[in-house]
């Protein structure tokens, strides 16, 4: 597999378009806005899940509209109940040994993101970051003042995250580390061994972990998922981020959560109330009849993504791209060399020739030219005519 | 003393940014004190909503920078305002902490922040702290040569509720014409204003408008505190670091509330304006009784009292503290006699009995 070949041919991309190039989250945005105006473009791009959220949870947040619930101004680290039942979550299912007072709801996973950033780093720290990384992280970070710096991970890894790399990476000035696992883009898991490695070189050198598990119930056997939080001695350094986003299909309720120690949550907290006071009571009440209703749908959910991730592996391979088998999340990060155009202008071409958006690698990383993130959040009729019209506009080109 | 990493990670952060421990209030408090109106969201706007849950319009992420019809609402009011936007130039935010929060961080790095004593009703100190920009003082009667300063113009104050009269607004727009500065106009109380009191928006000049962001919420319709919705505003040209900044910190904000508040109309607003006129009302007739002044309230949530016969503003507000009542005192309300007192919806009777009581035992020992 290639990450860096030059691509044989170009493509003529529109000029507004190509100045985006170089900014993840702005490319990604402007490709997903062509698509919505693109009559008839299937849409594999963003993390938005298309299952509807579950009726239970519609049904719970509009009994607590209904009931006047929702009217009251939520405390700032969010409802008592609800942080209750992500303590009760993350200790019976993750063995994490929070309480409800080690929990703060925020909006949506990425403002979790946003906050550590700000409250836990400063300018002159370095923070270690997997590369591939989700582009969003880029921000928060240069907000911080700190300086990112990425760890590169491998698709003949399937994007697991080395410890020898992690460890030539660290510097005095290293402050943290963050890991997602599954990943995104790349749905790569970090294997038990490698993180269990990880956690002692961050007790080793003294680091801080933030471990983005927005996708941990989306994880496909037999790879399993491991918190970093639950082993011996990283609680006390480790902040866990987590949301419903994905797991319940709930990305527009916008409920994410952070958990860690409790005086540490205390200060996220502070700064959570200045920069957005509290999280929308309706969403609270859905998040709180998501985890603790019944969770059949969670399984439901993830054998429909179990099965799309078939389909959609089979039309790679149709398609003679190659990828790194991913384990979770419900993307596949492909590699397109064999293409002979960059990632970036093949998205291009994708979208305007076969109205399929996908976004390209350089989204995620300056490395990934010939990579493709592809998402498989459409019906398997509509992935199916996806890789169709992909193989059309493919065979024209190659 | 807490030494691990993360311990000693956010207590730096605590003290750059100036971030005070969060003391929860004690049970049974009546917060008189802030901006929460604690009134109920009408059954209209909760079945309309409903509708929109059950239709699944709030399961997915909207429109980044919100809902479209939600958006060009924002834009036809700006516009009876007399300010010409585009649904476009509309951002929908997490309530309006969160478009303080975007206004000030996107814009204010590298430049002065300009902050008039009653920006710190609404945290703007500390916004401007973690945007790591520099913060100036200063009188809008007065305002320095401060080439590319951001200045934070809250109009109508939130300190005594009155607007800038339309000789201000004109000096200030020169101003900033002159020192090519940006203007965050705060708006939030717009909605809430009083008859016969109204605004000259600064936006509404056309040789200032290309340099000023606007943020405002959906206070005009009743109940929607909770629910966390608000807007940010402005030239395009200006606003792709505000909608940059959405993105990366929360992408988009709650469906669900975005619906709430599309749901509300006319009809909603006409009738929470008589009952906040009421509250208001309740409040004045307890100061008239108790022989305490007040200005003419200049909106339909906050009185402005002069307690100096009574101790004056910190005394007061500690005997109210004691006696499970907050009200609002402090440099900010600009004389250290007054303190501001919010026309909530549930619980003003019990807070201004609270209140009553501890402006007699003030007056007992004046």
């Amino acid at each position: 597999m290639s990450d860096s070949a030059t691509p044989a041919r170009s493509v003529r991309v529109p000029d507004e378009l190509r100045a985006l190039a170089a900014n993840g989250a702005a490319l990604r945005n402007a490709l997903t806005e062509l698509a919505a105006r693109t009559p008839d473009a299937i849409a594999l791009g963003r993390g938005d899940p298309d299952l509807d959220t579950p009726p239970h949870i519609l049904a719970a947040a509009n009994a607590a509209i209904n009931a006047g619930k929702a009217d009251v101004p939520m405390p700032p680290a969010g409802l008592p109940e609800l942080r209750a039942a992500v303590a009760n979550r993350l200790r019976t299912e993750r063995g994490i040994p929070v309480d409800a007072d080690g929990v703060l709801i925020t909006c949506g996973g990425q403002e979790g993101l946003y906050l550590l950033m700000q409250g836990l780093l400063a300018p002159g720290d370095e923070i270690l970051v997997p590369d591939p990384r989700y582009s969003s992280y880029d921000q928060a970070i240069a907000h911080s003042g700190a300086t990112m710096v990425p760890i590169a991970t491998e698709p003949e890894d399937g994007f697991d995250l080395r410890p020898e790399v992690v460890e030539r990476a660290i510097t005095p000035r290293t402050r943290a580390i963050l890991l997602i696992t599954p990943g995104n883009p790349t749905a790569g898991i970090i294997s038990p061994p490698n993180l269990k490695a990880i956690a002692e070189l961050a007790r080793k050198h003294d680091l801080i972990v933030i471990s983005d598990e927005i996708y941990d119930q989306l994880v496909y056997p037999p790879a399993e998922h491991l918190s970093i939080a639950s082993l011996p001695g990283m609680f006390e350094r480790t902040i866990t981020l987590n949301g419903l986003s994905k797991s319940y299909a709930m990305t527009g309720w916008r409920v994410g959560y952070l958990a860690g120690p409790p005086a540490v949550i205390d200060v996220l907290t502070a700064l959570k109330q200045k920069i957005s006071a509290r999280v929308a009571a309706p969403s609270q009440y859905a998040a709180l009849a998501a985890l603790t209703g019944p969770q059949d749908c969670v399984a439901e959910q993830r054998a429909i993504y179990l099965a799309r991730r078939a389909i959609m592996l089979r039309g790679l391979d149709r398609l003679g791209l190659q990828y790194a088998p991913p384990h979770g999340a419900f993307y596949v990060f492909a590699d397109a060399a064999s293409v002979g155009i960059s990632a970036f202008e093949l998205s291009y071409l994708l979208l305007s020739e076969a109205k399929v958006l996908i976004f390209p690698g350089t989204a995620f990383g300056e490395r990934w030219v010939n990579w493709l993130r592809i998402s498989y959040l459409q019906p398997a009729p509509v992935l199916e005519e996806a890789i169709e019209r992909m193989a059309t506009v493919l065979e024209r080109y190659s | 003393m807490s030494t691990s990493v993360l311990h000693q990670a956010v207590e730096r952060s605590a003290r750059r940014f100036g971030l005070t421990d969060l003391a929860l209030p004690p049970a049974d408090w009546i917060d008189l004190a802030g901006a929460d109106l604690y009134e109920a969201t009408p059954d209209s706007i909760r079945s309309a909503t409903g509708a929109a849950v059950d239709a699944h319009q709030a399961d997915h992420y909207t429109r980044r920078p919100g809902v479209a019809a939600l958006c060009a609402r924002v834009a036809e009011r700006l516009g009876e305002l007399g300010i010409a936007t585009k649904l476009e130039h509309v951002i929908i935010t997490g309530g309006i902490a969160e478009a303080r929060f975007l206004a000030i961080r996107a814009y204010g790095e590298g430049r002065a922040i300009l902050l008039p004593p009653s920006a710190a009703l609404e945290d703007y100190p500390v916004l401007a702290q973690l945007s790591g920009a520099t913060v100036q003082q200063c009188t809008l009667d007065n305002l320095p040569a401060v080439p590319n300063a951001l200045l934070v113009l809250p109009d109508p104050d939130p300190a005594t509720g009155r607007c800038l009269t339309a000789a201000q607004v004109a000096r200030i727009s020169a101003w900033a014409v002159a020192q090519q500065a940006l203007i965050v106009a705060d708006m939030s109380l717009v909605g809430l204003l009083r008859e016969p009191h109204t605004s000259t928006p600064i936006a509404a000049d056309s040789a200032v408008a290309g340099q000023v962001i606007m943020i405002g919420g959906f206070n005009d319709l009743p109940g929607l505190d909770a629910w966390q919705v608000a807007w940010c505003a402005g030239p395009g040209a200006l606003l792709g670091p505000a909608l940059e900044l959405k993105q990366a910190m929360t992408i988009c904000s709650p469906a669900v509330s975005q619906y709430a508040a599309l749901a509300g109309g006319a009809a909603e607003r006409a009738a929470v304006r008589a009952a906040r006129a009421e509250r208001v009302a309740a409040v004045t007739a307890l100061l008239d009784r108790i022989g305490v002044p007040y200005a003419d309230p200049a909106t339909l949530a906050y009185v402005v009292a002069d307690v100096a016969a009574f101790g004056g503003g910190a005394a007061v507000a500690q005997r109210c503290a004691a006696h499970g009542v907050g009200v609002a005192w402090g440099a900010a309300l600009g004389d250290p006699a007054h303190i501001r007192i919010t026309a909530i919806a549930a619980g003003l009777t019990k807070g201004l009995a609270r209140l009553e009581a501890a402006l007699s035992e003030g007056a007992t020992q004046s």
